[in-house]
């Protein structure tokens, strides 16, 4: 029970939502106080956590299809975080005038946890499809308690 | 069943954030706050010197011209006073040439035999701004100076501290280089740093050894060349304002998407050795300050045939005879200096 709890779709749309709308808020807010100065990773970055969680979330709860195991879930909210904390930084950076190369990193990072998700995702649908693990999206089948009645 | 604890179940989210709050602090920290000096000025010897000494010994010959006229003066004065109970004849005492005049230092100017400068107030869109109309006999009396003598990335301090400590009888900020860790830095004809900045596109201000100005894309020259054609000085911020006589920026343009009216420091050239520097002040209830096709309007009117946009914001001062002319400020509710990594400055003689 808790478990479908943690992997209800919709739980999860709302909560990138969320992200997204306080990212729209932080962006408006810091660029107010910034005497006119801009950056569009600080405009844009809210994309993002909606690209990338809410609308694939809001998707597959439409579909009735359940998030993926939690490694999966762990390593693609990851990605994604990281990729929006980059946008901020960078932004917070190139606002005040200056320019920093330390924003690869969150490129890198977010990148290389996006695909961990990806290939995690896809070894376990393998392993489903194989027999061996059970399908990790589809709720699993309920094992037989009796034999089939003879004809 | 046993329920896990909050930390066990989210043991994957706690560290992580924790390691992603970690990292983004030490790229905030080391961008804005952590200093890291790479080498002092005295380190490094000026490989410029083509006309800055020649204009050297120009004024090693005028000082001693004055130094033999005024020893000349003395002795004639004492053998004066020895004989003052015998009659002599009456000696003829030179008269003090230019060379010999004292420089003449007021609330608003300053003038010696190599340098004049007149500084003037206006007010332009509801802002103060400062206007010092500069002439040298050489271009070597045209500075920059390292905040703490240091060259590096977060390396500050303000701009009267730093023209204090280089006797400056007038200063502004400069381009604050060490707020990046890329980009031409050439100072007093030393070659510091040659990566080419991020936003190479808006172009460089090259100042000869002459005295001459000239605007430049690190895209397209390497810093090696510069330095052999004779580069003094380089700032790098931008954009530029007045080129060839016209003004170069349009209504919309600004620096770094900056859309409103901010304090401003300006240099610009109306021929060798005559320089207009201007700095506004802004975002207070006195001054709104000047958007940058304002700030080129001024520097055209003044007959600037090149101007450039340095840094401004907070970081907007103008020293003279030791006192801040201006009203920097960062906020506008409180009136101080930002500590910047290298101000412009006129040496006092």
């Amino acid at each position: 029970m808790q478990n479908r709890k943690r992997r209800n779709p919709l739980k999860a749309a709302a909560i990138y939502a969320a992200v997204s709308a306080f990212c729209v808020a932080f962006g408006a807010v810091y660029t107010h106080f910034a005497y006119g100065n801009s950056s569009p990773f600080l405009t844009w970055m809210f994309m993002l956590p909606m690209l990338l969680g809410a609308i694939p979330c809001a998707l597959m709860y439409v579909r009735g299809v359940r998030l993926p195991v939690r490694a999966v879930r762990n390593f693609w909210n990851s990605g994604v975080a990281l990729l929006t904390v980059g946008c901020l930084v960078r932004g917070v950076i190139n606002i005040s005038g200056r320019y920093t190369e330390y924003d690869t990193i969150y490129w890198a990072l977010g990148a290389a946890f996006l695909l961990a998700a990806a290939v995690c995702l896809l070894v376990r649908k393998a392993r489903g499809a194989s027999g061996r693990g059970g399908d990790p999206i589809r709720p699993a089948r309920r094992a037989r308690t009796s034999d089939p009645p003879r004809i | 069943m046993k329920r896990k604890s909050f930390f066990r179940t989210h043991l994957y989210g706690c560290l992580f954030s924790a390691g992603l709050t970690l990292l983004s602090a030490f790229v905030l920290l080391d961008t804005f706050l952590l200093p890291h000096a790479i080498s002092t000025a005295e380190d490094k010897t000026a490989t410029v010197e083509l006309e800055a000494a020649a204009a050297t010994e120009t004024v090693a010959e005028t000082t001693a011209q004055t130094q033999d006229e005024t020893a000349a003066q003395t002795q004639s004065e004492e053998e004066q006073e020895a004989a003052e109970e015998t009659p002599t004849p009456a000696v003829e005492t030179p008269t003090p040439t230019a060379e010999t005049v004292e420089p003449v230092l007021t609330d608003t100017s300053y003038e010696s035999a190599n340098v004049q400068i007149e500084i003037t107030t206006l007010r332009v869109s509801d802002t103060d701004v400062y206007v010092a109309d500069i002439q040298l006999a050489s271009a070597d009396l045209l500075k920059t100076a390292l905040a703490q003598g240091t060259f590096g990335t977060n390396v500050t301090e303000t701009t009267s501290s730093i023209a204090a400590e280089n006797d400056a009888i007038f200063a502004i900020n400069g381009d604050y280089y060490g707020a990046n860790k890329r980009g031409y830095v050439i100072k007093n004809g030393v070659l510091y740093r040659d990566s080419v900045r991020q936003d190479a596109s808006s172009g460089d201000l090259v100042i000869y050894a002459d005295g001459s100005f000239g605007i430049i894309d690190e895209n397209d020259v390497s810093a090696e060349d510069l330095i052999d054609s004779g580069v003094w000085q380089l700032l790098a911020f931008g954009p530029v304002l007045v080129e060839n006589g016209t003004i170069a920026v349009s209504t919309g343009d600004e620096v770094d998407r900056s859309m409103t009216s901010n304090p401003r420091t300006a240099i610009g050239i109306v021929e060798p050795l005559h320089y207009i520097i201007v700095v506004s002040d802004g975002r207070t209830k006195q001054s709104d300050g000047l958007t940058l096709y304002e700030l080129a309007q001024v520097m055209q009117q003044y007959g600037c045939t090149t101007a450039y946009n340095l840094d401004g914001g907070g970081s907007s001062t103008m020293v003279f005879a030791g006192e801040v002319v201006n009203n920097p400020t960062t906020s506008g509710k409180k009136i101080a200096e930002r500590a910047v990594s290298d101000i412009v400055y006129v040496g006092a003689e």
